[in-house]
């Protein structure tokens, strides 16, 4: 009785006085919780583009919508000409037809 | 006990309590210089500075304050009886018990003081790193491997006897 009476007694004195510490929980949580600096991808240093001078200058505001006015016009003028060539093709096309026709009678 | 050995048993745990308080010391004030210590001594020792809250192998690591006190006072308890055997006891096996009782002192210390003990020896061969552990732990592993020698040794003497 007297013999695990003093391994009992040697255990609690082995685990209660000492104090070393979880090595494990220490280190790799340590070494998981801080980030890979060789998964951070190196950012290249700001340089100027090399085709930067031949980008239009912005202008402002007022100048914008006069521009886009102008567009607008210009695109209205475009639609009105593209109509108008349309007629005029439609016409020539008659012209041209009744041309053929003539001639093909006065050949006959 | 005779006065003459009460000094030198009080001189022996002093000893033990006082090396183990400079290197804890030495440890804690790299800690504040440099924010922390991680130092590179060979490929099988570092010294990494650790809190432990609870008890060996890392056990009983609680952040309640309730079950802190309790084993603190457990542990208190526990010096008190060492002391107890270490007045009754008269052969050489004295010695082992004011090893531990040095190395417990020391470790108690910090429990009261800083409510957690440091560790900073961390001994690892390749990637298995043993339990952190300081200066008062290797006084205490030694006189607890020393006792568990003697007791085998002393009672086969009491055998032959």
């Amino acid at each position: 009785m007297n013999k695990y009476i003093k391994l009992i007694f040697i255990f609690v004195i082995t685990f209660f006085l000492s104090s070393c510490g979880g090595a494990k929980d220490f280190l790799t949580n340590a070494k998981k919780s801080g980030g890979d600096e060789f998964l951070v991808e190196k950012k290249q240093p700001l340089t100027m583009p090399p085709n930067f001078e031949d980008i239009p200058v912005p202008m402002s505001e007022e100048q914008e919508e006069i521009s886009e006015e102008e567009e607008m016009s210009q695109v209205e003028i475009a639609d009105m000409l593209k109509e108008l060539d349309g007629e005029n093709s439609q016409s020539t096309e008659e012209i041209s037809g009744n041309l053929e026709n003539s001639i093909l009678k006065k050949i006959k | 006990m005779s006065s003459k050995k009460i000094i030198i048993n009080l001189s022996i745990v002093f000893f033990i309590f006082f090396i183990d308080r400079i290197t804890k010391n030495y440890m804690l004030g790299i800690a504040e210089t440099q924010n922390g210590v991680d130092i590179y001594i060979n490929p099988f020792l570092n010294f990494v500075l650790f809190w432990n809250k609870g008890i060996g192998f890392g056990l009983f690591s609680f952040d309640q304050l309730q079950a802190y006190n309790l084993i603190t006072s457990l542990i208190i308890a526990i010096i008190g009886i060492i002391i107890f055997i270490i007045y009754k006891i008269k052969d050489y096996r004295i010695y082992f018990y004011l090893m531990i009782l040095g190395g417990a002192l020391g470790n108690l210390y910090d429990r009261l003081y800083y409510s957690a003990v440091p560790d900073f020896i961390d001994f690892h061969i390749n990637n298995f790193h043993w339990f952190i552990f300081n200066i008062a732990d290797i006084f205490i592993s030694l006189g607890v491997i020393c006792l568990i020698f003697a007791e085998i040794i002393f009672k086969k003497k009491l055998n032959n006897e």
